[in-house]
């Protein structure tokens, strides 16, 4: 039997032995963003799809109204499940007093679902079962997608094609690292090299990398894993795993979904490809306050848009939709509810939209189920949670409510809004992955809104481009 | 209801537990019905006036433990009275028609504030049933099944008379509402071990067992140990490694 001290001390050492070691070995070159569903865009962008992102002094901050009014609508989102995730706790006491006349088995049942939506523990035989699955699901699903790599010439993840005079060399590479963690071998070993290559993918600038963030999720359980990894069977993932899983995956959703807004031709080239995944229920909420413009008819995906910026809050709504979920994944706020809504949103994407292209699709889809059922749960917000508990205890009801609303106002605006706002002052003309006007479409426009960009871009503002719509 | 039966208030002088007793508010629970749920957050100490309640642990694993049975005179919860922002350790429900009262961590810090001594009662009551926890660890430790089952069902004895006393039965003493598993559970060992006990105990002419099913003909039957001599229950744990 080996002693617990010596694998984690083992392993510790030798995480920090590997990472440099495999950084050095990767020497392979690869191009990014060729990925297998198709990026490309079908039809070009009109002028007003620039515009809708581009500064407009006139109004209010400076944004388009339209693009502020879906920031807001997922900032109310936001706002309300902080609020009601502060009290969540006396709401449910609410409950539970209210609801002891049932009793018996209807009782049990409606506390399962409060611990579930509330992120208790969920202290069944049945969800400890399905958990210690999604564990082992979760610690060998990347062998799945490294192989899947592997007989399509990638580098890890099927995004990353490998230059073809090294490809034999890693493409075996990736198949052995597969074996490894089929079989659970070396574990903290595997965290290195997949830690090692996430840092080598800065090499091609930080978008891929960001791009490439949810692999890190199941690095850190591998290397926090025991050395004898194959000897022992890792069912459970402990708090501080938990944690670092549920954080890792969340702010990779997060910059994600930022990405989408920045380098936005992939996104819109996928939805032109697959204009099924623009029909998505969810969204419609985050467009409502926009009004005629939000409300897509997504057979125009095909033709001219209905209204200019149709495609553009489409996009908007999509992007913040994965930014909100991640920011509450990777702060512990109604895990398992958002968490729950990302292996939807995936496996839809997976079954529905895309079919096996996207089958890589099912390791976020184990890394979230671990999260998701998890007895080991905690959150990000405890110490204004404490403050305000507190502050209800000493009878100050008004700090209580200062605290709570304060605190949720505050995170929304600095985690949509100012970023949204922000990001209207990016000069997209200078984003090297976004193919060059010319390329997107023919005819005089073309000219036209390529000497806005190019004119605007000297003052590093887009003032210009305004009253081209 | 009357402070003086709850051991937690028994120190207080009668002025305290008349001031006390205005904070507090009754509700009334029917059988089967959850109190404290395990994990949540606990804000209030609830004491039992009427009818009885178990106490059950439930483990990550969905296993659940009958950790203690009340009768009316007990308290529980106690902890969120004083560790502020607590989450109860433990899942509490009704085993028959009860009557509860529940005192507020709130309205009891503030009366604690205005009284101090009442705060150092109260923690001695605590240290009483600290003592009585570490009394209970060290007979896991060092008694043998029979005996551990033999205490347990004097205090379930004890339990059961002191009710049929308060709402004036006659008649026999009935531990009722218990599994082989829940005794089990109680004195820290399997079923098995505790159906052979109790069979002995039954030779014994101590206690008289009966199997009950109360929920129809596919429900887990029931135990009901009918307490032939109540004084000579509470006395074998002193003898039985003589038998």
């Amino acid at each position: 039997m080996v002693r617990p001290s010596a694998l984690v001390r083992r392993s510790t050492k030798r995480f920090w032995i590997g990472v440099p070691f495999f950084i050095l070995a990767s020497v392979a070159l690869c191009w990014a963003h060729e990925r297998f569903v198709s990026h490309h865009l079908k039809w070009p962008l009109p002028p007003e799809f620039y515009h809708f992102f581009l500064r407009k002094p006139d109004q209010f901050l400076g944004m388009d109204s339209n693009l502020l009014k879906v920031g807001l609508a997922v900032s109310v989102v936001l706002f309300f499940s902080l609020v009601l995730w502060m009290f969540r706790q006396v709401l449910e006491l609410g409950f539970i007093r209210r609801m002891h006349w049932a009793g018996g088995v209807i009782q049990d049942i409606m506390q399962d679902v409060l611990a579930f939506l509330t992120d208790r523990p969920v202290r069944r035989k049945w969800f400890s079962n399905f958990s210690e699955w999604a564990v082992i699901f979760f610690l060998r699903s990347p062998a799945l997608v490294l192989m899947y790599s592997a007989s399509n010439d990638s580098l890890v993840m099927p995004s990353y094609p490998l230059e073809p005079s090294s490809a034999y060399i890693f493409k075996y590479l990736q198949v052995a690292l597969a074996l490894l963690i089929i079989t659970q071998t070396f574990l903290p070993l595997c965290g290195a090299i997949i830690f090692g290559t996430w840092l080598y993918l800065f090499k091609w600038g930080p978008t891929i990398a960001i791009d490439a963030m949810p692999v890190l999720t199941v690095a850190v359980v591998y290397a926090t894993s025991p050395w004898m990894s194959h000897r022992v069977a890792i069912t459970r993932l402990n708090e501080t795993q938990v944690r670092w899983v549920r954080i890792t995956l969340g702010a990779g959703f997060f910059f994600l979904g930022w990405l989408k807004i920045i380098n936005h031709n992939l996104v819109v080239g996928v939805a032109q490809n697959y204009p099924s995944i623009t029909n998505d229920p969810a969204l419609k909420a985050f467009t409502l306050l926009a009004g005629p413009a939000g409300s897509s008819h997504f057979a125009s995906i095909y033709d001219l848009p209905i209204h200019p910026y149709e495609l553009a809050i489409w996009l908007v709504s999509f992007a913040l939709a994965e930014v909100i979920c991640g920011f509450m994944v990777a702060t512990g706020v109604f895990t398992r509810v958002w968490g729950f809504f990302m292996v939807a949103v995936f496996t839809k994407l997976m079954l529905v939209d895309f079919g096996w292209s996207e089958i890589p699709h099912i390791y976020p889809i184990a890394a979230l189920m671990a999260i998701v059922f998890s007895n080991n749960l905690t959150g990000e917000f405890q110490k204004i949670e404490d403050l305000e508990e507190a502050a209800a205890r000493e009878g100050k009801k008004a700090k209580q409510m200062a605290i709570i609303t304060g605190t949720s106002a505050a995170v929304a605006l600095l985690v949509i809004i100012f970023p949204l706002w922000a990001s209207t002052h990016y000069s997209r003309v200078k984003w090297k992955f976004a193919p060059p006007i010319q390329q997107q479409y023919q005819g005089t426009q073309a000219h036209e809104i390529q000497q806005h960009l190019t004119d605007s871009s000297h003052g590093d503002s887009m003032v210009g481009c305004v009253h081209h719509h | 209801m009357d402070l003086s039966r709850v051991s937690l208030f028994e120190r207080l002088t009668d002025e305290e537990r008349k001031e006390l007793a205005g904070l507090l508010s009754s509700q009334k629970y029917k059988e089967g019905a959850l109190v404290i749920s395990q994990d949540t957050l606990g804000e209030s100490l609830f004491l039992l006036d009427q009818g009885s309640v178990k106490v059950t642990l439930r483990t990550d694993k969905g296993e659940t433990k009958l950790l203690n049975v009340m009768g009316p005179g007990s308290f529980f919860g106690e902890i969120a009275l004083i560790e502020e922002g607590s989450t109860r350790s433990a899942s509490v429900t009704t085993t028959e028609p009860s009557v509860l009262w529940e005192l507020n961590q709130k309205d009891f810090r503030e009366f604690a504030m205005a009284n101090p001594p009442v705060l150092w009662k109260v923690a001695q009551a605590l240290c009483v049933r600290l003592r009585k926890l570490g009394e209970t660890m060290a007979e896991l430790s060092f008694r043998d099944v029979p005996y551990r089952l033999l205490k347990r069902l004097g205090d379930l004895a004890d339990l059961e008379k002191r009710r049929a006393e308060e709402s004036g039965e006659k008649g026999e003493i009935v531990i009722r509402n218990l599994s082989s598993d829940d005794l089990a559970a109680l004195v820290g060992s399997d079923r098995d071990t505790v159906r052979r006990h109790l069979e002995r105990f039954d030779d014994l002419d101590l206690v008289k067992i009966k199997l009950v099913r109360s929920g129809g003909l596919f429900s887990r039957p029931k135990l009901e140990l009918v307490v032939q001599d109540f004084t000579s229950l509470k006395r074998a744990p002193e003898f039985i490694n003589q038998w």
